[in-house]
């Protein structure tokens, strides 16, 4: 013990963990300028070049200007405090800008329903809403996916960068609406009577390139791949 | 050894590489999305009747209960034993219809329309032999073309279209003191037919 302590004591043994101490306190400080260099490492500026896609609604009521996604949709169908008049036909122009740098294939959802307050109403007609769509622009129906209350039509053609197509040109709620009653004990009461009708509108653009796979896997929709050109990119769809 | 090495190494080199693979399969696409709409007022036409029955007479007036101006207009059937005929001022005979000369506003009454069923017997007591149906119709008299325009006649007054009315219907009673008012039938309208109304 008396030998632990004289070597302890020792001037050799100080200056020897005095320089351990100092060698481990410069090592701590490495240690921390390594991680603020590898911080700033992962910050450097790169630019980067890429192609963007997007699609545009665009709906125009009436005489009014034109309204690129409007956030809600027939706000300006009528002026202020008029109301719907069923059998009329209104102006409601709706097209399809591709406002992205690269063409591409459009598909169209509509869905068309009433509602009493918040309540999706399931017991009456969507068809007496009836938005005239213009198939002939171009568009063609995908039967097998529309139903009564939903339809979907594609452009069978790739929409070029600044291209657009109009879709649907006016709106009307048929006059039958006024003649379905239900008799109650003290006459008949107008199922369509407060009812809101409701127009939903989806637009999806999906790339050329590679149109089959691109299509399947965003649609879920299987086309003729049979006249694509190298890049892939069909000039008409045509849906299997 | 050494083959089992370079299969390792290369395994560091493909299994990086293939965690982008996922993002490389994704493909451009861009969705939009949106929806509106309003509440569709019908006008909420209707219409009472009332009848009252005497003297093989059934006499009758319509009242616009309604919301909106409505024209109306009633029809009657019998057997051929027993003709009917028609009487009131304001009533026009139009096809096989008895129309109203006026669209009827709102909390108005008809003048009043007699049907006589003519050529019974003094003694007739068989009530049911003389069972007479008669349908009454009303239709909202201002009604619009596609354009917004009101639907006119020939000479400008506001046209009915009859393939949007509501039909009523009732019978003569089988105890002709009786008075009757009108009742509801049981079948509830399908959508996309005309139908609806009382039957008494």
């Amino acid at each position: 013990m008396k030998k632990f302590r004289k070597f302890i004591s020792s001037p050799k043994v100080t200056l020897a963990v005095f320089g351990a101490a100092a060698v481990l306190l410069l090592f701590s400080s490495v240690g921390g300028a390594r991680a603020a260099l590898t911080y700033y490492s992962e910050n450097h500026m790169t630019e980067l070049e890429t192609q963007t896609i997007d699609v545009t609604l665009i709906e125009q009521t009436g005489e009014n200007e034109a309204v690129s996604n409007p956030e809600a949709l027939l706000e300006n169908l009528i002026p202020d405090g008029e109301k719907i008049k069923v059998g009329v036909k209104y102006a409601e122009k709706l097209s399809v800008q591709n406002t992205g740098e690269i063409d591409q294939y459009v598909r169209v959802t509509i869905y068309k329903y009433w509602v009493d307050g918040e309540n999706k109403k399931q017991d009456v007609y969507p068809g007496y809403i009836d938005l005239n769509l213009l198939l002939e622009n171009g568009w063609e129906e995908d039967t097998a996916a529309s139903t009564q209350e939903r339809t979907v039509i594609y452009y069978k053609k790739p929409l070029g960068s600044g291209e657009s197509v109009d879709f649907a040109d006016s709106l009307r709620i048929d006059p039958a609406v006024a003649e379905i009653v239900t008799k109650e004990s003290d006459g008949v009461s107008y199922d369509y009577q407060g009812l809101e009708f409701r127009i939903k509108v989806d637009v999806d653009a999906v790339q050329t390139h590679n149109a089959a796979d691109a299509i399947l896997s965003s649609w879920g929709r299987e086309v003729d791949n049979s006249g694509a050109d190298e890049d892939g990119v069909l000039s008409s769809l045509n849906f299997k | 050894m050494k083959l089992n090495k370079m299969i390792l190494a290369a395994a560091a080199v493909v299994l990086p590489l293939s965690i982008g693979a996922g993002s490389a399969l994704a493909y451009f696409t861009d969705n939009v999305s949106s929806v509106g709409g309003y509440a569709v007022e019908v006008g909420a036409p209707d219409t009472e009747i009332t009848e009252t029955f005497g003297d093989w007479t059934k006499h009758v007036t319509i009242r616009n209960t309604g919301e909106v101006p409505v024209y109306v207009r009633v029809r009657a059937f019998s057997g051929g034993l027993y003709p009917l005929t028609y009487s009131g001022t304001g009533w026009t005979k139009n096809g096989d219809y008895y129309e109203y000369h006026v669209a009827l506003g709102v909390g108005e009454t008809t003048s009043g329309l007699d049907i006589k069923i003519e050529g019974v017997p003094q003694d007739a007591t068989d009530k049911d032999a003389f069972n007479v149906v008669v349908i009454y119709e009303r239709t909202p008299a201002v009604q619009y073309m596609e354009d917004g325009s009101v639907k006119l006649d020939d000479e400008g007054n506001p046209m009915p279209d009859w393939n949007y009315s509501v039909k009523q219907e009732s019978e003569f009673p089988t105890d002709p003191k009786e008075t009757v008012s009108p009742e509801v039938p049981e079948e509830p309208a399908e959508p996309g037919q005309t139908e609806g109304g009382d039957e008494s």
